[in-house]
């Protein structure tokens, strides 16, 4: 029987690892993250999960732990936070190039300097061109419901990469909202057990990883690339059998809300999605032909959705959470896919950014209505003012 | 929750026909001629058997071994990082633990070995090694020490002995005698502080036989194990390959190497010399040491007098230090 | 610019390349040639060696591209129509890729003492020139290196190289290190450029020789994913014979009492055994040598207490008649 919960995002991400079934976890404290950990612990120590909670040394040591974990044949859980997810980068390329599919969970956490708890993107997507998996969730809910499809789409044979599952630290893991646990025998319906093609087994020996030179390296690139370029198909099969399974209607990689006749929207990702949403409501309400698109993976990164979904509309503003100093856009790494994604397009609608959320900051509904007021100002100029705004820090337009 | 048990015990030899005939580090790889660490690993394969999965942090007994898509391993074998040998080994033993434990794999335990260099033990790995052994995984981590890291051209490494030229320490007018910091003592370090560690031992490959039987000791050992084995590297300490097992011998007879095994609080010795040699006949016969003054080489006679005389190791007769 | 040299083909570069295996010198040559060319021929040069892991016995080639001084030198591609090919070891002369590329007027000079040339020669272009000189041999006498003495051969091979130049530069670098070396060196340098040999008629192709296409054995489609290998062991397929420096063990098998001392200290597993005679004295019992994993290094020689393994200097097809396989199912 299907059970509702009040549950924080740290809790959902335990609950579902749980009835994933996860057999190696690998622990180490940082804020906001650790509450994921200390639920599994508990759920360890009395029984309820039959698996090894191993104390890593440190972030580095508990990729590296669960790299041999799920090497060996079992399945892995890792997660961390801010200055934790960078401190482990040297392991996320062998990782994913090995093909070892294990999760780590990232409830975000800004970058130091100097310590700063609140919620900030740029932790997870400074590692977004590792080959992992990645994509963010905008509640409780949607942490469980990613937990359980990444492993799904991760674990697939015409996959195998290691997935990040990200969540807004604070807004989604402290906050609780309802969560509806489904039966075990459901998930395991979704969920197949774990099977890597070549484990570490003495009975079948291999090798994994040994010195190449450099023309066998370009080859593991571009397999990796490949297993990128056939990860939507896979995803978007096991979104499908997600929602008959459970009795959802979950969109693979994008959501459209109130777009049906837009001439403006908000493209955004992660917590602050939640307010955008009522943000919008209002100034519908208020006859603003306002929408909003919401992204569920930032890898593989969906272009031909982003592209029929935004060329809708006659100027699009992209909500960040994430720093690239001295980029192109002067701060932001959204933008820039967005852009990309709309270049072939005969009709481009105009895109800005918005630097919203910084540092942990909230993001109230008068920051969209000031959004929405730049791009509806757009509309009539027929051009935005600038490229990217620092919403809160701009002189008054 | 209980723990799988493992039943496996790896017999001692006793004579060296009884050296197991099989052979799970084959041959064709890339190291140097008259490589110590091959050597090594060869004998550690051998004592190991086939429920054997080894963990290759880089260094040379990664990158020679395992170069261009090629593996002489003829057992499970995983690349690391330099800096994580410990860790990935973790992971690989809670693995099988759980695995057994819930039926999805069958029989014991397998013996799983980290092979680090010095390094991967005791410089840029070590935080992953000390948390190894104190977490109490059923591993072996076993340090081939060839006193630098060779791979990557022989830099100095914290193992390095004091006075030893290495490209990072090249001896010269200001600094004359080349490395001027004297080495960690890694078995002591994991003896003195990690209480899940119930064996750790010294080898050489001047002594085969003994390297195999506490290999098998190591591995029979319910919980974490040491072993730091003395692996003369003939390119880096420029000495004719021919004399690998000479210069490994002259290391234990002059105190620069120590042969011991400790279990469970008690050191037990082997081949300690009744009266040790000068160091001066081990350095003379090495290029490496080939630029120390007399001064020099007192500083490190000094040195090494005063490590046998350390808490544990007693000395018979001991060497006069020079004034 | 003093004393500027005029090269053989003036509309093109003109392209060396160095085939060796580690701690024969073939990178320092390559460098030091280079050198002399570019700071005192009045030439454009550059040099690169192919870069891996440093260890003694693994393949160098090393690659040097000469030009006229007003063109610059944009490529730094290997050498892949060689001029010249020197090749530091006889043994490289098996694999077809050290000779890959010359052109159809090219020469090789090659490390060998007098005697019976090597059948790959054949396959050489029939207006190729062929250059002997025992490098290795000289350089001992002279306690020097084989890369000196070559290097004195292709100077003596091309005069349009300055000799004198690039002894300069030779002489400069070796003192660097032991200055007694750089008085060693101009000997095996000197001696390089006297005692070479010309054969004649040693090739029987027409036209350049096909260039090296590595194919790849796998693609991207083919490469086990994640680079994983599925076949255990399987360097046993690597033949290692190229990266002996002259010397190898013989094995005596009257004189020896089957101790295994020797399997005790070979990192490479070289030696094979065999169950002993029903009812003999031995459970077990030493048949030989497999050369092809044997990297000379001779510990066996030295922990024989019976005296069954002695070393011996390396000559043309010796390891071959005495090889015993160690895999004879697998490799022949």
């Amino acid at each position: 029987m299907a059970r509702e919960m009040m549950l924080s995002g740290c809790a959902a991400a335990a609950q579902a690892a749980k009835m994933a079934q996860v057999e190696v976890i690998c622990s180490y404290p940082i804020r906001p993250y650790t509450a994921i950990m200390m639920e599994l612990a508990k759920m360890v120590a009395n029984g309820e999960l039959d698996a090894e909670f191993v104390h890593g040394e440190g972030e580095h040591a508990q990729l590296s732990v669960v790299l041999g974990a799920a090497a060996a044949g079992a399945r892995a859980l890792t997660g961390s936070s801010g200055v934790g997810v960078t401190y482990a980068f040297e392991t996320y390329s062998p990782i994913a190039g090995g093909r070892i599919p294990l999760q780590m969970m990232i409830a975000d956490r800004a970058l130091d300097p100097p310590g700063d708890f609140g919620s900030e993107h740029t932790d997870a997507m400074s590692c977004r061109d590792q080959g992992w998996l990645m994509g963010w969730a905008e509640s409780p809910q949607e942490v469980f419901d990613n937990c359980l499809i990444n492993y799904r789409v991760g674990e697939d044979h015409r996959v195998l990469l290691p997935q990040f599952v990200c969540q807004d630290g604070y807004f989604v893991s402290h906050i609780p909202g309802k969560v509806v646990l489904p039966e075990q025998s459901q998930v395991d319906e979704f969920l197949p057990p774990y099977a890597l093609p070549h484990p570490l087994d003495p009975k079948r020996p291999v090798s994994h990883g040994p010195q190449i030179r450099p023309d066998q390296g370009t080859i593991m690139d571009l397999q990796r690339a490949q297993a990128m370029l056939d990860a939507p198909a896979v995803i978007r099969e096991a979104i499908d059998d997600y929602n008959r399974i459970f009795g959802r209607n979950i969109s693979p990689f994008l959501e459209e809300y109130m777009t049906e006749d837009a001439e403006i929207a908000f493209f955004i990702m992660g917590a602050h999605t939640m307010t955008a949403r009522h943000a919008v409501n209002h100034l519908r309400s208020q006859g603003v032909k306002i929408g909003l698109v919401k992204l569920r993976f930032v890898r593989p990164w969906p272009t031909e959705d982003v592209a029929a979904a935004l060329s809708k509309f006659k100027a699009v503003g992209v909500v960040e959470t994430s720093t690239s100093y001295g980029s192109a856009m002067h701060g932001g790494n959204l933008l820039h896919e967005v852009r990309a994604s709309l270049y072939e397009l005969p009709q481009r609608p105009l895109t800005t950014s918005f630097m919203a959320g910084l540092g942990g900051e909230m993001v109230g509904l008068k920051d969209f209505y000031y959004m929405a007021d730049i791009l509806s100002k757009a509309v009539k100029e027929g051009k935005t003012r600038k490229t990217v705004y620092w919403v809160g820090f701009e002189a008054e337009d | 929750m209980t723990v799988a048990v493992r039943t496996q015990t790896l017999p001692p030899i006793k004579l060296i026909r009884n050296v197991p005939k099989e052979e799970y580090y084959v041959p064709g790889h890339r190291t140097c001629a008259g490589c110590g660490p091959a050597l090594q690993y060869k004998l550690v394969a051998k004592a190991a058997g086939p429920n054997t999965i080894f963990l290759g942090p880089t260094g040379c007994m990664y990158v020679a071994n395992a170069s261009y898509l090629c593996t002489p391993y003829a057992v499970p074998w995983m690349h690391t990082q330099i800096t994580n040998g410990g860790a990935v080994a973790s992971g690989i033993e809670a693995a099988y633990r759980v695995l057994l434990r819930k039926g999805k794999r069958e029989g014991e335990l397998p013996n799983i070995i980290v092979m680090a260099g010095d390094g991967g033990t005791a410089d840029i790995g070590l935080q992953a090694m000390s948390a190894m052994m104190y977490r109490g995984h059923d591993a072996l981590f076993i340090c081939y020490d060839n006193e630098a890291y060779a791979n990557t051209g022989i830099q100095t490494s914290p193992t390095t002995p004091y006075g030893a030229n290495t490209t990072f320490t090249p001896p010269g007018s200001a600094i004359p005698e080349g490395k001027t910091l004297f080495p960690k003592d890694v078995p002591q370090l994991v003896i003195g502080g990690h209480p899940a560690v119930k064996y750790v031992a010294t080898a050489s490959i001047a002594y085969p036989v003994d390297l195999i039987n506490k290999v098998r000791k190591a591995l029979n050992v319910q919980g974490p194990t040491f072993l730091h084995i003395h692996s003369p590297c003939p390119k880096g300490w420029k000495f004719d390959e021919a004399k690998t097992v000479e210069i490994a011998r002259l290391a234990i007879e002059t105190g620069m190497w120590n042969m011991y095994e400790w279990e469970n609080g008690e050191y037990r010795y082997q081949f300690k010399p009744k009266k040790y040699k000068p160091v001066r006949e081990y350095v003379k016969l090495q290029g490496r040491f080939a630029h120390l003054s007399e001064a020099h080489i007192a500083k490190l006679q000094a040195f090494v007098d005063a490590k046998v005389r350390a808490p544990g190791i007693p000395v018979a007769t001991p060497v006069p230090t020079p004034q | 610019m003093s004393g500027t040299v005029s090269l053989p083909h003036a509309d093109r570069f003109f392209e060396i390349r160095l085939e060796s295996i580690g701690g024969l010198g073939a990178h320092a040559a390559g460098q030091v040639l280079a050198t002399a060319a570019v700071l005192r021929m009045g030439l454009n040069g550059a040099h690169f060696s192919s870069v891996g892991s440093e260890r003694k016995g693994s393949l160098v080639r090393s690659f040097v591209r000469l030009g006229r001084a007003d063109r610059p030198i944009r490529t730094s591609a290997p050498v892949e129509a060689p001029d010249a090919v020197v090749v530091f070891h006889a043994a490289l002369l098996h694999n077809p890729a050290t000779l890959a590329g010359l052109v159809e007027d090219g020469t090789i000079i090659y490390n060998a003492p007098k005697g019976p040339v090597p059948e790959e020669l054949a396959a050489l272009p029939q207006n190729a020139r062929v250059i002997r000189v025992d490098a290795l041999g000289i350089a001992v006498k002279e306690q020097s290196r084989p890369n000196a003495v070559l290097l004195g051969a292709l100077c003596g091979a091309f005069p349009f190289l300055d000799a004198g130049k690039v002894l300069e530069v030779l002489s400069e670098e070796s003192a660097d290190g032991h200055p007694e070396a750089a008085a060693f060196n101009e000997s095996a340098f000197r001696r390089g450029g006297a005692e070479f040999e010309t054969l004649q008629g040693m090739g029987n192709a027409e036209g350049d020789l096909p260039m090296a296409c590595a194919d790849p054995a796998w693609g991207y489609a083919t490469q086990p994913i994640g680079g994983i290998i599925l076949e255990s062991g399987n360097t046993v397929w690597n033949d290692l014979s190229a990266s002996r420096t002259g010397s190898l063990p013989v094995f005596n098998r009257e004189r020896c009492i089957h101790c295994a001392l020797c399997d005790l200290v070979c990192p490479d597993y070289c030696l094979v055994w065999d169950d002993g005679e029903k009812g003999g004295r031995f459970e077990r019992e030493l048949m030989g040598v497999d050369y092809r994993y044997c990297k000379g290094c001779l510990r066996c020689v030295e922990s024989c207490p019976a005296s069954a393994m002695t070393k011996k200097t390396e000559t043309p097809g010796l390891a071959n008649r005495l090889r015993v396989p160690l895999f004879p199912d697998l490799i022949e």
